[in-house]
């Protein structure tokens, strides 16, 4: 269904004039400049869904800012026809006037469920492997006895799978049951059960062979796939160690570690999968294969050691430090903080130095796309799953929700984020991939973002001319075009999925 | 004090003698350094006014991002 259509402002990629050195984008300036004085107003821009009709509602200049409007469903097209301008949403500011008003307040009855799901008396169960009956240690379990509000138990388990849950008594009725093991398990859900002490809860062990999202959609990954393109990913760390994965270097840019460190961080493994999925070059059933396993791989680590947040500083370090190590794409599966200018900042260089970043859109469940993926400079990511590509029992059940698509076995993922600055959809629920530890399952746009970083990969190793490009936004700009017309569309519409996804 | 990021916006790193400037600011700390960005603990008026004088750089606050989870946690 059409949205309504809103106000945009069109900005150069980088400053507030649109750059001799690029006639395409100031070409465009200068016809969205006569469109302003005409008496319609109305520009055709030519993209791969056809014409699609801009209306020029102002002009600084004939080389400055526009404002226009256009649908929200068209400007991921926009973005792919002219990826040297900026499309910045119109901001309004308000008077900073303190008013008190009306709204919901969180009623007594949500704090009591949390305060009773927490109270003393454990639950003892255990956790094993569906083969063998082995218990799992260090799994997370989720126990929910009310899941809107969030209220109940969770707890790790010891080296004999145990965990004690305290959730008021020795048997409780759960709404539902997450299991999340450190590896070599598919992470588990169960729905409305009674869980009493002395329960074992089953997960089920990985097949290295099993046709995951991934697989599916990238499947028969050739060893020379991606060659000739370096990836650089700005995450948690890449484990240097797994005989899965070659890290050719990279930087730790976290202010007071090691510069040389940019292994893995010690915590989930997080870096460490979204690279397997780009680069992983094991064969199963003894390994995984990425989706672009010849890309010259590197890792920027922003996340310091033991997990904490990451600094604008770190990522805009390690976006100058891809950049200057000649990275050709960056894929950054964070995010979430307010926008920062200097991140910003960052991605713009990296576009005018002719390098596409990917970014991942967050996992809100349906909320609008988070920073930085909402930058222009991005190409935004949300994660799709399809049934069929996670064994029964597993968490991944949890994600499956509408829209489907054309195919209606693939789903948006109900923890995706959505919006008009979507560009792209990647497979995203239940992916195995490499973890410090040996292999792993997640889900998310983080793993939906490689995804498409690796495809993009593998696209642009055929694409050498674009490649010995000198680097600069004309550069950018090739590979997002090359990379738009790859697009396919899965029938989810284009908050949900931008331009589609990559087809290699 | 605070924590800042100053970015050089020039095309190549940053030029010496801003470097020497922004190092005299009273009371700064240079905490971390690239090629184009120092992060500075600082007083932010005296920051801002040791930097009206040199152009190409931009100011920031310090700020951070989570690691994304899609693992369901109790609140």
């Amino acid at each position: 269904m059409a949205q309504k259509k809103q106000q945009y402002v069109l900005v150069p990629a980088a400053g507030l004039t649109a750059s001799e050195a690029n006639p395409k984008q100031m070409q465009f300036f200068q016809t969205l400049h006569a469109t302003s004085l005409a008496a319609n107003k109305v520009h055709s821009v030519s993209s791969e869904l056809g014409a699609l009709p801009v209306k020029v509602l102002d002009s600084i200049g004939e080389t400055k800012p526009k404002l226009i409007e256009a649908a929200p469903e068209d400007l991921a097209a926009l973005r792919a026809s002219h990826p040297s301008v900026r499309i910045l949403p119109v901001v309004y500011f308000q008077r900073a006037v303190m008013r008190y008003e009306i709204g919901p307040r969180i009623g007594s009855a949500g704090v009591k469920a949390r305060t009773v799901a927490r109270a003393a008396g454990g639950i003892s169960i255990t956790i094993t492997s569906s083969k063998g009956g082995a218990p799992v240690a260090g799994a997370l379990v989720v126990a929910f006895t009310n899941f809107a509000q969030r209220a109940g138990a969770q707890g790790t388990t010891n080296a004999h799978g145990r965990v004690s849950l305290n959730l008021g008594g020795s048997s409780r009725k759960i709404e539902r049951l997450y299991v999340y093991p450190a590896s070599a398990f598919w992470p588990g859900l169960q729905r409305n059960l009674t869980l009493k002490s002395g329960m074992k809860i089953p997960v089920t062990a990985i097949d290295l062979a099993y046709v995951d999202c991934v697989r599916h959609f990238y499947p028969g990954n050739d060893l020379s796939f991606g060659q000739g393109v370096t990836v650089g990913v700005i995450d948690s760390g890449v484990a240097t160690d797994h005989p899965g994965l070659v890290v050719q270097g990279g930087q730790n840019t976290v202010p007071g570690e090691k510069p040389g460190d940019y292994g893995d961080n010690g915590t989930e493994g997080h870096g460490t999968h979204v690279a397997g999925i780009i680069a992983a070059r094991g064969t199963p059933p003894r390994g995984i294969r990425g989706v672009a396993p010849a890309v010259t791989l590197r890792s920027y680590r922003v996340f310091p050691q033991g997990g904490n947040n990451a600094s604008n500083y770190a990522i805009a370090k390690a976006i100058d430090a891809g950049v200057a190590d000649k990275c050709d794409l960056l894929n950054m599966s964070l995010g979430g903080g307010s926008a920062d200018t200097l991140t910003e900042e960052a991605l713009t260089a990296a576009h005018d130095a002719g390098v596409v970043v990917f970014a991942a859109n967050g996992n809100d469940d349906r909320q609008p796309v988070s920073f930085p993926a909402a930058f222009s400079m991005c190409q935004a990511v949300s994660a799709m799953g399809r049934k069929g590509t996670f064994p029964k029992g597993t968490e991944s059940y949890g994600s499956v929700a509408s829209p489907y698509g054309k195919d209606k076995k693939n789903f948006v993922a109900s923890f995706s984020n959505i919006g008009s600055a979507t560009d792209l959809t990647g497979p995203g629920v239940g992916v195995i991939s490499t973890v410090p530890a040996g292999f792993g399952v997640m889900s998310g746009t983080s793993m939906a973002t490689p995804a498409e970083t690796g495809a993009a990969a593998r696209l642009l190793a055929t694409h050498k001319n674009i490649l010995s490009m000198p680097r600069d936004q004309n550069r950018s700009s090739a590979m997002i075009t090359a990379i738009a017309a790859a697009c396919k569309k899965l029938g989810f519409g284009a908050i949900y999925e931008g331009k589609g996804t990559i087809s290699v | 004090m605070s924590r800042y990021i100053l970015r050089y916006g020039g095309s190549q790193s940053a030029p010496s003698e801003h470097l020497e400037s922004i190092r005299a600011t009273p009371g700064l700390r240079v905490l971390d350094q690239s090629p184009k960005m120092l992060l500075v603990d600082a007083d932010e008026s005296s920051l801002r006014a040791q930097l009206k004088a040199m152009p190409g750089w931009s100011m920031h606050p310090e700020q951070s991002y989570p690691l994304p989870d899609t693992r369901k946690k109790i609140e």
